[in-house]
């Protein structure tokens, strides 16, 4: 058997709902690999907390299956999935300290006391709470109590570890923080870590693979790297960093490029994404406000006449707001290498991009 | 300030109607002017004398002729005997004979007339009450409502065994509030549990029904008690018509303890589920999901988890249960018959019928005292436990 290759988690044609009539999940397919940090992203409602507490088995499908390592887990109570699972608001238990709540998953293993001992020591090690281990709960701050949670989820060593947006309480710098901790953990350990956010910083910055979750269903699973620089729908596009909608009418394709006509009648090239581009359908072009290139040099394919309606200094680069003759608007962000200082509203000016940094979609931006 | 001005009116309220009635009854248990103010010269008189002199010199019996009369024009000589005969049975009648005497004229000595007329009024013991009865303050209705009794020689010792009755009853109220608190705790924590765990459609029904009794009087609730647990009741008339019981068999389920602990759970219930309930709606359902992902089988997590974060609501909810039986008055009164009588019903009686509203208020008094150092200690108790 090739259990190596397998697929460390499977999700197969997994539906739920909850009224047995609006679909929270439709259709999931999902692999997890073996020692992966798979990132579940979406805005709330999306469905990607019902996909993680079916793992967890607090949930149940309405169809389809999940497989752990081969195994399909539906008849497995929660108890025994061994599964970590780091909650939103921690859920430590408020009337044992911190000892007892690291403590809790072994004693019920019935682990001899000397073990368990030498087993919650060393996570309070881990997470650097060994002075706080006959606290209770609450007399710890945000971070202290996410230490302990993260702790306790991987003191009985799982090897799958869930969290449900674990740093959504945190201010920025000790979220900043932790996700570095817990990335940390990850490599350490070399356990599957399976995590849901809604924050897009977060899901970039710490997963091996994101899944973008919209309306029940998987819009692209796919590194961070590719996710930002090859969204697969507009959607995705516009939910990872900041992206320039704009519209307009497929002129002609030719070698995975389209040449769209602007509603001002200029032309722009962008890389085409679904096959079907036809001419004279609408579509949508899609860059990232970066790649959007004040005065750009010749060899852009895209070169765009407007004016500057609004220059916003921010430190480190300047946010300009350009107008078509039309009504599309660009946002392009200017990095602050000095010398910038000419660029004024209502001045005429050129930009452009690179047909690799545009994607085309078709159809409208609502879509 | 502002917000002391915002609770005025309900301190204001309080006061007249909480604070001043209470503690004017209460004062009454030490406080007991009645024979101070109708005979000040006799007991006056009486201070300087002791019972081992025996007879009393002259000038008290003059002192007691002249207030006697006094007295009786005031209209106050009813009073006046019935507080003496509390004290010693046959004082009251000794009382209203001597006033018939007082009316001679001409009298020089006043001594030989009362005692010719009565023997009594030559004894120590006779004047012995008078003079104790004439003191404003007095422990003897405290030392009474505790089955004490002070002594001709000062000492405090127990009553006689046939007047030991009040500890009893202490004793027996203190048992059958235990019994409703445990009963009712019992029987509350998986209705709150089920209603807790309801969907909220179920849940408002469920709590309708646990609050039904309220909108119920009182009596009517009872009467229907009575109806399905008397001898000839709904309950008897089951069980010996299903033949578990024989005829001559059926039970005594009312007008005795088990009908006021019966009774008296069922009235608690709602007032230990509430209280139970609405900790348990603060629980997180994350609090359990994250015990059995950790491992634990759910009836561990519910053990270990669940259930100690509702003893805060166990514990309100119990002692609320326990504090409202010890006062418990009506229900006993009807369903409770001769062992189900409790110690506000002995209140009652001394308050409605021998009207001895000394006793009254130092048995007030005293369960007062039971309940406030209970409350400390159990409050004592939870906030170390909190800590």
């Amino acid at each position: 058997m090739t259990e190596e290759l397998n697929p460390f988690v499977r999700f197969e044609q997994i539906s739920k709902t909850y009224d047995g009539d609006t679909l929270v999940i439709e259709d999931l397919d999902l692999d997890i690999m073996r020692g992966e940090f798979l990132t579940l992203l979406g805005p709330s409602g999306s469905g990607k907390t019902t996909a993680l507490m079916m793992l967890a088995g607090f949930e149940s499908p309405t169809s389809g299956r999940i497989l752990v390592e081969g195994r399909p887990i539906h008849h497995v109570p929660p108890y025994k999935r061994e599964i970590g699972v780091v909650f939103q608001n921690y859920a430590l238990f408020p009337h044992l300290t911190i000892a007892e709540n690291l403590s809790f998953p072994l004693s019920v293993r019935r682990w001899p006391a000397a073990d368990i001992k030498s087993a919650v020591d060393q996570a309070l090690d881990m997470v650097q709470l060994g002075k706080m281990a006959g606290r209770k709960p609450n007399q710890l701050s945000g971070g202290q109590q996410q230490r302990v949670a993260l702790a306790r989820a991987l003191i009985f060593q799982p090897r799958l570890v869930l969290m449900d947006e674990p740093l959504g309480a945190l201010d920025k710098n000790l979220r900043e923080e932790m996700q570095n901790e817990i990335r940390t953990l990850h490599g350490n350990l070399g356990i599957n870590v399976v995590y849901v956010t809604h924050d897009q910083s977060e899901a970039l910055t710490m997963s091996t693979r994101v899944a973008v979750f919209k309306g029940g269903t998987i819009q692209q699973l796919s590194s961070a790297r590719d996710l930002y620089e090859y969204p697969a729908n507009l959607f995705v596009a516009n939910f990872i960093g900041e992206n320039n909608s704009v519209q307009g009418k497929v002129m002609s394709t030719a070698d995975g490029c389209c040449t769209v006509e602007l509603d001002d009648g200029q032309l722009a090239r962008g890389q085409s994404v679904s096959a079907s581009a036809a001419n004279g359908n609408n579509a949508t072009l899609s860059v990232r406000p970066e790649r959007i290139a004040i005065n750009p040099p010749d060899d852009y394919d895209t070169l765009l006449q407007g004016t500057v309606t609004e220059v916003v200094y921010h430190g480190d680069h300047f946010r300009v707001t350009l107008r078509g003759s039309g009504s599309n608007t660009y946002q392009s962000k200017v990095a602050n290498t000095g010398g910038q200082s000419d660029i004024e509203p209502g001045q005429p000016i050129r930009f452009g991009w690179r047909t690799s940094d545009c994607r085309c979609f078709m159809g409208d931006v609502g879509c | 300030m502002r917000g002391f001005l915002l609770i005025a009116p309900l301190a204001v309220f309080l006061a007249f109607t909480f604070l001043a009635p209470i503690s004017s009854f209460l004062v009454r248990a030490v406080y007991d002017p009645l024979i101070a103010d109708a005979f000040p010269n006799t007991v006056d008189a009486l201070k300087s004398w002791k019972p081992s002199e025996g007879t009393p010199p002259e000038a008290v019996f003059r002192a007691f002729r002249d207030e006697l009369l006094i007295t009786r024009d005031r209209g106050t000589i009813g009073a006046v005997g019935q507080r003496l005969n509390r004290d010693a049975a046959g004082m009251r009648s000794l009382v209203q004979r001597g006033l018939s005497i007082t009316d001679q004229t001409g009298v020089t000595e006043w001594k030989p007339v009362f005692v010719g007329a009565n023997e009594q009024w030559a004894l120590p013991e006779t004047w012995s009450i008078i003079k104790n009865a004439g003191s404003r303050f007095t422990l003897s209705h405290l030392l009474q409502a505790v089955d004490l009794v002070k002594t001709e020689d000062g000492s405090i010792e127990l009553r006689p065994e046939d007047q030991r009755v009040n500890n009893y009853l202490l004793v027996r109220t203190l048992l059958v509030g235990l019994a409703i608190m445990t009963l009712s705790t019992l029987l509350a924590f998986p209705i709150a549990l089920a209603i807790a765990r309801a969907s909220p459609s179920a849940a408002r029904w469920m709590m309708t029904i646990v609050l039904l009794q309220f909108w119920t009087s009182v009596l009517a609730r009872i009467v229907s008690w009575i109806v399905l647990l008397q001898n000839r009741g709904v309950v008897n008339d089951l069980l010996v018509a299903t033949g578990v019981i024989a005829e001559q068999q059926r039970l005594a389920l009312i007008y005795n303890m088990l009908g006021t602990i019966l009774v008296g759970t069922y009235a608690m219930l709602p007032l230990v589920i509430l209280p139970i309930y609405s900790v348990m709606k603060l629980i997180p359902p994350s609090y359990l999901r994250a015990a059995t992902s950790l491992g634990a089988h759910p009836f561990e997590a519910f053990w270990r988890v669940y259930f100690p974060l509702t003893l805060p609501g166990i514990g309100a909810g119990a002692s609320t249960a326990f504090i409202l039986s010890i006062g418990y008055f009506v229900t006993p009164a009807l369903v409770g018959g001769q062992s189900g009588t409790l110690y506000s019903n002995i209140i009652a009686y001394h308050m409605q019928t021998s009207l001895n509203w000394a006793l009254a208020a130092a048995l007030s008094i005293v369960i007062l005292v039971v309940v406030i150092s209970l409350y400390t200690v159990l409050n004592r108790y939870m906030r170390d436990r909190k800590a």
